[in-house]
């Protein structure tokens, strides 16, 4: 195990999967389980190719992880830096639909936790309080129930209920 | 929602955008800003882990009224018995006359509405593993709750409890309930004071 002030100075190269390599501390990196376990592993040589994020998303990433990696130090200086990490998260996940779902797959892809919690908490309030046309409208998503499938599945309960 | 629908203009028929699917890894920068694109993200493919973990965290009448019947695989997703861990009923106002009960007796066809067979189905879809109600602005009947305590021995329940209107409760909860239960552990909160507990 090397000491936190090497793992400071050391960097790391991550290869979008179109190509665009990105050097990033090591703190910064191991927000990343998947990322973290290979480096534990000692299987980092070079750079670390990731085939399923793609530049755009990958920078997006490493811009939360970065501010997270440093939070942790913050934590230890400040009374209640939490409100601050707060708002930041807000802002940072306040974007365009597709970009979320990027965000989403790659923080699930790369076992980024606080991250994925914080997607799929932007996606629970975007959901909340929508009629189901709307959901489907807001997300492009198809009715791929047959007429019977869905009667079928409105119709479950009614014995409950006599 | 009012207005216009921001991304109706990207809607295009379904084959035309697995084709792209293909070519995403290639994607440049710029065909990223283009509309084409945002259609190979398909919100229904997502893998069932993030779905649960959206639906988890949703209130109980849009899991119960929105999510299960958009499309077949938010339908599975929305089963997962840890969607249904957590039921905060307090969004339902005035229960059991809230709009809520409309909507959910419109969704599921149904002609009468019952107590007990709502809460059959949040038992039967936790799998028994409710860990926390939260009740709405009034006790359930107590019939109601020790039903609840009784199928799901893990249930914490969190009910306001106005001390004048329901005098002797926890007194006749205890007894009915002592004689519904004979073995398993319960936890039961009552709070007094409903917005320090919001």
């Amino acid at each position: 195990m090397m000491s936190l002030a090497a793992q400071k100075e050391k960097k790391i190269v991550l290869r979008s999967s179109d190509g665009e390599e990105f050097e990033v501390e090591v703190a910064t990196a191991r927000q990343s389980k998947m990322i973290s376990n290979m480096i534990n592993d000692g299987c980092v040589e070079g750079s670390i190719p990731l085939f399923n994020v793609d530049a755009r998303t990958l920078a997006k990433v490493i811009e939360y992880c970065r501010r997270h990696a440093g939070a942790t130090r913050i934590l230890d200086e400040y009374d209640n830096p939490n409100e601050e990490i707060k708002s930041w998260d807000a802002t940072y996940i306040d974007v365009h639909q597709t970009i979320l779902y990027d965000i989403l797959q790659a923080a699930d892809y790369l076992e980024i936790k606080d991250l994925l919690d914080l997607a799929c908490e932007q996606v629970a309030n975007i959901i909340r309080g929508k009629h189901v046309e709307e959901i489907r409208n807001t997300f492009n998503i198809k009715n791929d129930f047959t007429v019977e499938e869905e009667k079928e599945i409105r119709k479950q309960h009614p014995w409950l209920f006599e | 929602m009012g207005g216009p629908e921001p991304d109706a203009d990207f809607a295009e028929p379904s084959d035309r955008r697995v084709q792209k699917e293909e070519g995403k890894m290639n994607a440049s920068e710029e065909t990223m800003k283009s509309k084409q694109v945002i259609d190979i993200r398909r919100w229904e493919d997502l893998p069932l882990d993030c779905l649960v973990n959206i639906f988890k965290r949703l209130g109980v009448e849009d899991i119960t009224t929105g999510v299960p019947f958009v499309c077949k695989s938010w339908y599975e997703a929305h089963l997962d018995p840890s969607c249904w861990k957590i039921i905060d009923l307090r969004a339902m106002y005035q229960w059991p006359q809230s709009p809520f009960i409309g909507r959910f007796m419109h969704a599921y066809h149904l002609k009468k509405f019952k107590t007990r067979g709502f809460l059959k189905i949040i038992i039967k879809r936790s799998h028994k593993l409710l860990s926390e109600l939260v009740l709405p602005d009034h006790l359930l009947p107590l019939s109601e709750m020790v039903y609840i305590c009784k199928e799901c021995p893990m249930a914490n329940i969190y009910a306001p409890w106005h001390s004048e209107k329901d005098r002797g409760f926890i007194r006749s909860f205890v007894q009915t309930f002592n004689e519904a239960v004979m073995q398993h552990s319960k936890n039961i909160v009552i709070y007094n004071n409903w917005y320090k507990y919001c």
